[in-house]
């Protein structure tokens, strides 16, 4: 498919924008590494709490979720409600104490607010952290740039690789130049663009049909599975919840919290992102049920496809410049998580691995690190780059668990960072790779260790209820190994610093 | 429009809708307690 001239225009003005914003950050991000990174944690509630949300959301709301409401109706709303009330939990009880302890402690990344509680002594566990942070953004980055070739050669007429290859270049542009500014404005821009088609195409479609009476007939038609949010089983429902576990852990997301300027309006980034989260997943789960009623039957979308119903639907019923706008949505949802993802993978190689481990004690000026960080910066977009185009299925075997892996990961040992005064460093450590491991042997087992160990999955969904979602056994695992460990090496006169910091 | 649509389409936006306003006042109200 190739895009109408005035499409054309709209995707070429965003591009355009995104290019203006990273040149107008640069002097902002220039300051030092908390600039370039955190943008100096000076921004204010709006650009937080939206920024928060488009950095989490990535192709999959738009695409995924709206899929899924359209082959299985009601099942796709509680996929959105576990993420969404997960995130209310941190953004209204944790975000501002995540905020007020990284500022106490010097802290710009994860792996340094990890480490933070430890002073001195071993560094394994910011070594280990900063890898496991290092790896799967190059991954989640990769997987984002294969999805911006999709986008762009599909809308534009481009090859698949030449997209790849655009979206690689206009990503590494802004947020090479521009650091965390340049990041969190875009996705400012990239969130309106993202609202505005969650919202704009239902509320479309529901004028053109005349109201909600075809919407309800289409959907009864669809059987009782289609309309009863309590038809599937408790193990399905909690399953589907759990993908809010990923939400405590993902980097790209918890870095925002750090970045508000004023601590007392984290209340209000709270409630503007719990908006924003609740009316852009309904948004998305109302175009997959309407779209039931202009394709009654998969057969009637491109290729049987049933993610293609957001732009199925958008051709059927938006004008063209409204269609730049749809699609502009698809990749501003690409770059809004891809720019995040890029920029905390840089972070982890500069601030954690340059500076605090193979320099660490050395006076090393704020603008070499700068310079370094935009080093590190093109460094895994290359990385990123390369495994796309020779690895793109393992790329997306790594995707596929690393949502729940690095929210089993970090999750637990985070919160208990900052509220357990008993965490040790061995806890963190053990925690952090229980729930790794817990979430890769149960989503991704190897096929090699079904000859000495059971089927993991169907392990976890006997004990707890039928859930086959790996990222909540995960989560658990580690909460209960990191407090396990901590217990038996914790000990009273040892130097374990206070979380009243 | 049945228990089930009405939960779905209404019923669960408005429960985390609620929840989210519940959750401002409190932390407004914690936030008085700090600066008293």
């Amino acid at each position: 498919m190739t895009a109408e001239p005035v499409t054309l225009i709209v995707f070429g003005a965003y591009l355009v924008f995104l290019v203006i914003i990273g040149l107008a950050s640069s002097k902002k991000s220039a300051g030092g590494l908390e600039d370039f990174f955190l943008a100096g944690r000076n921004l204010n509630k709006w650009t937080v709490a939206l920024s928060a949300v488009s950095s989490g959301r990535s192709g999959w709301l738009i695409l995924g979720v709206t899929g899924m409401a359209f082959m299985s109706g009601f099942q796709a709303i509680w996929a959105i409600a576990g993420y969404i009330t997960a995130e209310i939990v941190m953004f209204f009880f944790v975000a501002r104490r995540f905020r007020e302890y990284s500022q106490a402690t010097g802290s710009l990344t994860i792996p340094d607010l990890l480490e933070s509680r430890f002073p001195g002594g071993s560094k394994a566990l910011r070594v280990v952290s900063s890898l496991i942070v290092v790896f799967f953004m190059i991954a989640y980055v990769g997987s984002q740039v294969v999805a911006g070739g999709t986008a762009f050669s599909s809308t534009m007429g481009l090859s698949q690789s030449g997209g790849m290859w655009l979206t690689a270049v206009i990503l590494l542009f802004y947020v090479m130049i521009g650091g965390f500014h340049a990041v969190s404005k875009t996705d400012v821009l990239q969130a309106g663009f993202m609202f505005a088609s969650l919202v704009i195409l239902p509320i479309i479609a529901i004028i053109n049909l005349g109201g909600f009476g075809p919407i309800l007939e289409a959907m009864q038609a669809q059987g009782a599975g289609f309309v009863d949010p309590f038809a599937f089983s408790a193990g399905a429902i909690l399953g589907l919840l759990g993908i809010g576990f990923g939400s405590p852990g993902n980097p790209h997301i918890l870095v925002r919290y750090m970045s508000l300027k004023n601590v007392s309006e984290m209340r209000q980034a709270a409630l503007i992102s719990s908006l924003w989260n609740v009316i852009m997943g309904w948004g998305a789960v109302m175009i997959g049920i309407i779209g039931r009623v202009y394709f009654p039957e998969i057969d009637m979308l491109p290729d049987g496809n049933h993610e293609a119903v957001f732009t199925s639907l958008g051709q059927e019923l938006l004008s063209p410049l409204l269609m730049g706008v749809l699609l502009v949505a698809i990749l501003a949802a690409i770059m809004s998580s891809a720019d995040s993802q890029l920029l905390v993978g840089a972070s982890a190689l500069i601030r954690d691995i340059y500076d605090k481990l193979l320099h660490r004690g050395e006076e090393i000026s704020q603008a070499r690190l700068v310079a370094y960080s935009r080093l590190a910066t093109a460094t895994i977009m290359l990385l990123a780059v390369l495994l796309a185009f020779s690895a793109e299925t393992f790329v997306f075997w790594l995707v596929l668990f690393a949502w729940g892996g690095l929210g089993a990961c970090f999750g637990p040992v985070l919160l208990l960072t900052l509220y357990w005064k008993k965490l040790t460093r061995q806890g963190s450590l053990w925690g952090m790779l229980a729930g790794l491991i817990a979430v890769l042997m149960g989503s991704q087992q190897p096929a090699w260790t079904y000859a000495f160990l059971p089927d993991i999955n169907n392990l976890f969904a006997t004990i707890l209820f039928g859930i086959t979602n790996a990222a909540v056994p995960g989560f658990l695992i580690s909460a209960l190994v990191a407090v396990v460990v901590s217990q038996l090496t914790y000990r009273e006169t040892s130097a374990q610093a206070s979380t009243e910091r | 429009m049945t228990p089930g649509i009405f939960f779905g389409l209404i019923g669960l936006p408005g429960l985390l809708i609620a929840a989210s306003i519940a959750c401002y006042v409190i932390q407004g109200k914690r936030d008085q307690q700090r600066k008293a």
